[in-house]
Order: structure tokens, then sequence, then C-alpha cells
């Protein structure tokens, strides 16, 4: 092993070797650093309030809240609540009723048919008027 | 020293970013040059880089310090993730082999004095061997590695590693001969 490790020549050449690397580059451990974060490799900086410790102190609050508002607040009495009104809808029925005005020698149901008609005719009309109204004021 | 790289080993267990920043600047360099040792493009040493130092925190956990230290640890990552980046792209380059070489029964120059001509001769040829054997002859004789250390990084044995440095530098000296 001694003749191997002696030899000077080969020794200058591994070194001269090495020296022609180029140097690390600048920034890339800055690099490397945001690729560890990035990988979850490095604990984020978090906020106080949101620190571990802080959790638990948090959590531990809530239950004692919690606890004190289940068990130990007194309860409050039924008799000094005011009395819940309950208002019923009323509904209103207004029954109409029609009175048809019979012509000479016009039997009721001549009259009922003749009712209808002036409905359907004054429906018509209705329509037609509807129509004129909704009708678009432009032309393409 | 030791109690220094201890704090520093429990900080990166505990992923303080501060320790990773010091793990970086005391140990990088090294680690680029085992790189840039077995990979010679500049962006495939940066990204074999950076995925030396996310091993590394993510295997500091299992890491011993008992079987080796924490330089010698670095370069072993560095040593796989360079050969496993080379091995997993297409090889362009042909690297001398052995049986190119002749007979295994060459005498090489016991104590020879100091040479110039021998000196650019066996730079050329070290160009010429395959990354990994660069790589080891660089270790001892640059690095100045034990036989050990170097067994750990190649995942070798120290007996096996002294008979690849022997066998490198026969060939070595082979090569120089066909220049």
């Amino acid at each position: 092993m001694n003749d191997i490790k002696n030899d000077i020549n080969l020794k200058e050449a591994v070194s001269r070797r090495e020296q022609q690397l180029p140097p690390m580059p600048e920034g890339l451990n800055e690099k490397v650093m945001g690729s560890l974060e990035e990988y979850d490799c490095l604990k984020k900086k978090t906020p106080l309030h949101r620190g571990r410790g802080w959790r638990w102190v948090f959590l531990a609050a809530a239950c004692v809240a919690g606890f004190v508002v289940i068990f130990l607040a007194p309860p409050k009495s039924a008799e000094k609540q005011p009395p819940v009104v309950i208002e019923e809808p009323t509904f209103n029925f207004q029954l109409s009723t029609f009175n048809f005005q019979l012509d000479d020698g016009q039997t009721p149901l001549e009259a009922q048919l003749a009712h209808q008609q002036e409905i359907k005719k004054k429906g018509e009309r209705l329509a037609a008027y509807i129509q004129e109204q909704i009708k678009p004021e432009y032309d393409y | 020293m030791e109690k220094e790289t201890n704090t520093l080993i429990q900080d990166l267990r505990h992923q303080k970013p501060a320790a990773c920043q010091k793990l970086l600047s005391d140990y990088g360099p090294a680690v680029f040059r085992m790189v840039q040792r077995i990979i010679t493009q500049r962006e495939d040493a940066e990204e074999v880089y950076q995925d030396v130092f996310v091993k590394a925190l993510r295997g500091i956990q299992n890491y011993n310090p008992k079987q080796a230290s924490l330089g010698t640890w670095l370069s072993r990552i560095a040593y796989n993730e360079s050969l496993n980046f080379l091995r997993s792209r297409k090889p362009n380059i042909i690297y001398m082999d052995d049986r190119e070489l002749g007979s295994d029964s060459f005498e090489v120059p016991d104590d020879a004095p100091q040479d110039e001509h021998t000196i650019a001769l066996l730079e050329q040829a070290l160009s010429l061997l395959p990354p990994h054997e660069q790589a080891i002859i660089s270790m001892f004789y640059y690095e100045e590695k034990s036989l050990a250390d170097i067994a750990y990084i190649t995942g070798s044995i120290p007996s096996t590693v002294g008979s690849q440095l022997s066998r490198i530098r026969k060939k070595l000296y082979r090569i120089i001969k066909t220049l």
C-alpha cells in the first residue's frame, strides 16, 4: 500500500486535476435552502400564537370554558322568561257569488253560457292589449 | 469540535433552518466537489447537489455517528446519488476498459521521481477513467481518506478498496503507454 501512496506523480496529477474543477457557484446554497423548505425538510417558522405550545393552551382554555358553561353556570328559570306568544295565522275567505241577470226568455243555463262568452271576449281583448304592450319597439 | 458536530446533528434532527445553513456552508464545498468528480455537466451537478441535501435531511434520523463522520456520510450520499444520476441517463461517453489495455501483469514504477511529462500524461489518463474510479482515486490521493472511509462511501470493504486502487493505478500507467 505504501508504494501506492508514495506515487508522487499520480498524487500531483490528481491534485492538478482537482484544482481545475470549477468552484461551487454562488447562491447555490440559497437555492438549496429554498428547495429544502419546499420539500418540508425544514421546520417552517410559525407565529408564536400558532406554535404547538400555544395551541395546547388555547385548547385547554376552550375545554375549561366549555365545562363552566355546561356544568357550573346557573340554569335560567322558566318563570323569568317572557311567555312565548305564538301567533297563528288567520285566514279570511270571502266567498263570492255570481248573480246572473236573466234576460227575457233566458234560462239560467243560457245566461251562464252568455256570461262565459262575455268573460272569454274580455280575456281575448286583455290578451291582445298585453300583446300590444309587450311588442318590441325596435325592428331587426 | 466533536461537541459542535453533535449539536449540529441534533439541530438538523429538529429541522432547524440555521443548522441546515451551517451544514451547507461547512460541508457543501466538499459535497459539490464529490458530485463534480462524477458529473461534469454543471447544471446536472447542481441538481444532484440539491438532491444530496434533501436526502441527507430526510435520512438524518438514521445517521449513526459511530459508523462514519458527518462529512463521510454526506460523501457517501453524494457518491451514490451521482452514480445513480449517471445510470439514469443514457451513457454517451466511452471510458477506457481494462480489457482493452492488455494483461494485468504490467509493472508500475515504484518510487519514481517527480516527472512533469509523466504528471501531464497521468492527468490525461485520469480523464479516461470511469467516474467511480476517478472518485476513488481522488478520495485517496487528494482528500487522503482512509481505506475504511472510502469503503464506507463506496459501499465496499477496505481490502477491496485497496485492491481497486492498485488496479486503477496500474490501469493509469497502462493508459499513458497508449497516449
